[in-house]
């Protein structure tokens, strides 16, 4: 940690032009990030080139501005029209839409403002107090350790499908067979690829996500007539965000346990906001007393992800910082910004470059506070965008659904794949089926396969030595193995029966709750 | 019966599995193996799900799905929806044929006129939502939209 | 109405007409109009990677030169594939380009059946890379003979990683094994590439990596130690690493070619034009700056560069079927001499 110097110094190289941009990028990621078809991967990727010309201080912070701002923009959309705008933001609607739709959107929006800045200003703090040693603890992550890690994540399918968990597990298992789709990790051999090149390249899951929840939102619309569409909230304003602060205190335990998640997940290369989220949420279902409200418009169910992807930020800095090693898609790309600007970013960077990294630090927090800042009032004005004829704005919606798809990879094929799975979703929301399991598979499933099949062929057929091996030697293999059969074996040594199908009204989109019945984890308390 | 229709299908597609993982499967030595048998994997999840699905379909039974076997069809809602799918089956085969900017206008259109929205209305918006995603994605953010083409004849 | 929305309707049509012409048509008189508008350069590789930061590296200059805009396309799809069928069946115009590293002729032998070198023109090389063997710094092999001891006397299998099966970092492995006359190595894939791969040696999970100078911050850091380069002679941006040559006395030929390549039938005066242009962007300033992580510049016009895609080619197929059978046939119980 050294002196305080690391980072004071920073403040040197910030103008007020700097202020501005991290505004404006913040802005940007926040706009980008409640469209749905849009994510700020996209983003990011795209303005790298377009900051050229800008000072290194400048476009980075920047970039970061944008980088945090997507994470939270997608709960806006998510709460407000159940769509997600990022996939980081699929959990946060699960809660935020139902409760939006009783007339406390402004409440919603609020507590995920409040979360996304709280989770994202303790993974700042995080970043620059313990840099070095969290990105050492995810470089002892051997392939078992990430396979546990993924199966963890996945394990929690079992707990965010409302309904049915029979079904919930079948249609991840869907999920995980439509993952092998392409080249086969181990071997390179090309499964199911029936000839063609298109499939080869799997499924993207960015494009399969946004036809699940988007194109598919899109379908059941059609459905109802232009009333029942133009949701009663919507024509009420986004007001009383700062209601959310009365709960901060109440939930403080929600919000350290999912920022702690989020910075450990950014902090495994190859995890993001969207894995964070999803654990995050799982995990407070698991340890909730009230974790049968979740689902239904619970507080805790938005606080958990929010904070939790938001962290995910400050995590996956961390190994991009100590060690030139990205934590998620957006930091490989800022990989790419620190080097068009002539910098590397790695450990040197400290001793060769420490105003940048103290610059970073506060940028960072900059930005948080920005999300802050634009977010609370300006919510509201954001969702006016939200609150176009239904007509018009469906009709966007499905234009950046198809041109968002095929911006990802310039592929039209991509687009395809997103009005399958657009039907795929529209038919299983018809089924009761849940749809989130879907992408939790697509996302966790390959690396679950990479991994487990590559311990598999280090083990050369001697599989139970070498896992008692593992465990016996590596405090992280055991603490793995111990929280996966945590999650795995809890229902059944609890005997609770929060999943059977009896108990949980599924909560579609076109869910009928009581609006009598206001849920808060507040009142019950 | 909603559930029964399900486990069917989710049988079907572990059938489906097990055969066209034939392709790929390593035979012989590495037949059962994690590592080396690109199937392995594969056929473990299919198996998995089918044995998954018969439990459901068992459930389902029990519960008296095939007592009750009509499913409810709103007919005049499936076509619109099929209606609305088939616009946006034609948006991304025109962009490919015809290009960005008429496809867009095109199913545009469509799309708001099916949701409801009046003649005028609807042409007015696809032309400022046709011109106004062009400006972000070609223009903002340099990701060159197709041309379509038919166009590339024209040169 | 009726008719007032398809006299616009025509309108409309007319006008992407003018949309569908692109870009600047300026060219002197009497010479082939070339670049006829926007090129688009298609990299296999997704934003952000090291193609692609290479490839934006040298557009600014390319759009100087050529005087019309150079768009990058990032489709990294199906490994490649995607994006060397699209080049591949585009008119011969030279207006696609596809941008990879050697990769590329090894695509063919993983599946990719399309990936036939014939559909595609080499246009110039623009920077190499280089195989570099990697132990974690706290290993006790110190160096490359170390490691060849240790891989000819060890009972079980030398783990190393590479970046998949058949590719890159893997024919290097290979040949190394055929150099140094033992292949008792246990070579595993690590798509995600050298981050993935390199970070694996530092957990330990393997006992080498060879890899490109994308492990420069690593070797900042510490973590990882170089022990030779596979090269003629030194590699200029790490000028204290010892070659295998002056460790050994053995040694094997690997370069490690990135260049750009375009539609065969190209007219050879646009391959000239472009090879020129590239050339000036490898001199470029944007470029230099670039090349600071550690790969070289390395600028090959089209004869000399089609010359070393042929050389390269005829090699590799010979010794691919070998190679794709040996991988094929692995087995999975324990190792084998």
């Amino acid at each position: 940690m050294g002196s305080f110097d690391l980072y004071l110094v920073g403040w040197q190289l910030i103008d007020p032009q700097v202020f501005i941009m991290i505004f404006f990028g913040t802005l940007l990621g926040i706009i980008v990030g409640a469209l749905p078809g849009l994510t700020a991967t996209m983003a990011v990727s795209i303005i790298v080139p377009l900051t050229y010309k800008m000072s290194p201080v400048v476009s980075i912070l920047m970039l970061l501005g944008v980088y945090c701002g997507g994470n939270y923009g997608g709960s806006i959309s998510a709460c407000l029209i159940n769509i997600p705008g990022t996939p980081s933001a699929i959990m946060t609607g699960l809660d935020g839409h139902p409760l939006a739709r009783r007339g406390k959107a402004g409440l919603a929006i609020g507590m995920a403002t409040l979360a996304s800045v709280i989770g994202g200003l303790f993974s700042v703090f995080i970043l620059a107090a313990f840099s070095p040693i969290i990105a050492n603890i995810a470089l002892k992550f051997k392939s078992l350790e990430i396979f546990g890690v993924a199966l963890f994540g996945l394990s929690v399918i079992a707990y965010v499908s409302p309904g049915s968990t029979l079904k919930g597990i079948m249609v991840g298992f869907f999920g995980l067979l439509v993952a092998t789709i392409g080249f086969d990790p181990t071997l390179g051999v090309s499964r199911f690829g029936f000839g063609s090149t298109n499939l080869l390249g799997g499924i993207d899951f960015v494009s399969a996500m946004i036809g699940l929840f988007g194109m598919s939102e899109m379908l059941a619309n059609i459905e109802k007539t232009k009333k029942e569409r133009d949701f009663g909230f919507l024509q009420e304003k986004v007001t009383k965000t700062w209601d959310a602060l009365k709960y901060i205190r109440k939930l403080k335990a929600v919000l350290l346990r999912s920022s702690i998640v989020g910075v450990i997940i950014g902090a495994i290369p190859g995890a993001g906001g969207t894995i964070a989220a999803i654990t995050a949420y799982g995990l407070q279902k698991k340890v909730s007393k009230y974790s049968h409200l979740m689902g239904q418009g619970s507080l805790e169910g938005i606080a958990a992800p929010e904070s939790s992807n938001n962290a995910c930020t400050g995590g996956a800095m961390t190994p991009l910082l100590s060690l030139g090693i990205p934590g998620d898609a957006v930091t490989a790309v800022l990989i790419g910004a620190f080097i068009i600007h002539g910098i590397v970013p790695g450990p040197m960077m400290y001793t060769t470059n420490p105003d940048m990294v103290s610059a970073i630090f506060i940028g960072m927090l900059l930005a948080n506070i920005m999300i802050l800042l634009i977010g609370m009032p300006g919510a509201k004005y954001i969702s006016k965008l939200l609150k176009i004829p239904s007509q018009i704005l469906n009709s966007l919606i499905i234009a950046l659904c198809i041109i968002g798809t095929f911006a990802i990879k310039n592929s039209l094929f991509d687009t395809c794949v997103m009005l399958v799975f657009g039907g795929i979703g529209y038919l299983l929301s018809k089924a009761k089926v849940p749809k989130a399991p879907i992408v939790l598979a697509l996302v966790l499933g390959p690396i679950m396969e990479e991994n487990l099949r590559r311990w598999a062929s280090l083990a050369e057929g001697k599989y139970w030595t070498e896992f008692v091996n593992a465990v016996l030697t590596n405090p992280v293999t055991l603490s793995m193995v111990l929280a996966t059969l945590a999650v795995l074996l809890a229902p059944v040594i609890m005997k609770k029966k929060h999943f059977s199908e009896d108990d949980i009204q599924f909560t579609s989109t076109t869910g009928d709750t009581d609006p009598n019945e206001i849920i808060f984890a507040e009142k019950k308390k | 019966m909603k559930d029964f229709v399900f486990s069917a299908i989710m049988m079907a597609l572990s059938l489906f599995i097990f055969i066209a993982s034939e392709a790929f499967a390593a035979k012989g030595n590495n037949a059962l193996s994690l590592a080396y048998n690109p199937a392995f994997y594969p056929r473990v999840l299919a198996f998995s799900l089918f044995i998954m699905a018969c439990v459901l379909m068992f459930q389902s039974i029990r519960k008296g799905s095939l007592k009750n076997v009509r499913i409810h069809i709103d007919r005049q809602k499936l076509v619109k929806v099929l209606k609305l799918f088939l616009i946006v089956l034609l948006y991304i085969v025109g962009i490919n044929y015809a290009g960005y900017i008429i496809s867009s206008v095109i199913c545009i259109f469509l799309s708001i006129a099916i949701y409801g929205g009046s003649r005028k209305q609807a042409f007015v918006y696809c032309i400022i939502i046709t011109v106004a995603l062009y400006l972000i994605f070609q223009i903002g953010f340099r990701i060159p939209l197709p041309k379509g083409d038919i166009f590339e004849y024209w040169r | 109405m009726k008719r007032k929305m398809f006299v616009v309707l025509c309108l409309i049509g007319m006008c992407s007409f003018a949309f569908a012409g692109g870009g600047n048509e300026r060219s002197a008189e009497g010479e082939p109009q070339y670049p006829k508008g926007d090129i688009s350069v298609l990299i296999a590789a997704a934003a952000g990677g090291g193609n692609d930061l290479l490839v934006r590296a040298l557009l600014p200059s390319l759009e100087r030169t050529l005087k019309v805009s150079v768009v990058p396309v990032n489709q990294p799809g199906g490994r490649g594939a995607i994006a060397f069928n699209e080049v591949a069946s585009a008119r011969p115009d030279g207006q696609k380009l596809y941008f990879n590293s050697k990769s590329v002729l090894l695509m063919k032998f993983n599946g990719i059946e399309e990936a036939n070198m014939d559909r595609l023109v080499p246009v110039a090389q623009v920077a190499e890379d280089v195989t570099i063997f990697f132990v974690r710094s706290d290993s006790p092999i110190k160096n490359i003979k170390d490691l060849i001891n240790h891989i000819k006397t060890s009972k079980e299998r030398v783990k190393s990683a590479n970046s998949g099966m058949g590719a890159l970092w893997h024919l290097s492995q290979i040949l190394f094994c055929q150099t140094i006359g033992s292949d008792n190595i246990l070579s595993i894939a690590y798509p995600a590439g050298s981050s993935a791969m390199l970070t694996a040696l530092v957990s330990g999970e393997v006992e080498f990596v060879t890899c490109g100078p994308e492990a420069k911050s690593f070797i900042d850091a510490g973590k990882v130690r170089p022990l030779c380069v596979v090269y003629p002679g030194r590699y200029p941006s790490f000028p204290d690493i010892p070659t295998l040559k002056e460790e050994t006395g053995l040694d094997y030929d690997y370069p490690v070619w990135r260049g750009f390549f375009t539609t065969e039938g190209t007219d050879p005066k646009v391959l000239k034009i472009l090879s020129d242009a590239l050339k000036t962007a490898v001199e470029s300033e944007e470029f230099k700056k670039f090349t600071a992580i550690g790969m070289i510049a390395s600028f090959k016009d089209s004869k000399t560069f089609g010359e070393i895609v042929d050389k390269e080619q005829k090699s590799l197929e010979v010794l691919m079927p070998g190679v794709m059978a040996q991988i094929k046939s692995a087995d999975s119980s324990g190792g084998k001499k």
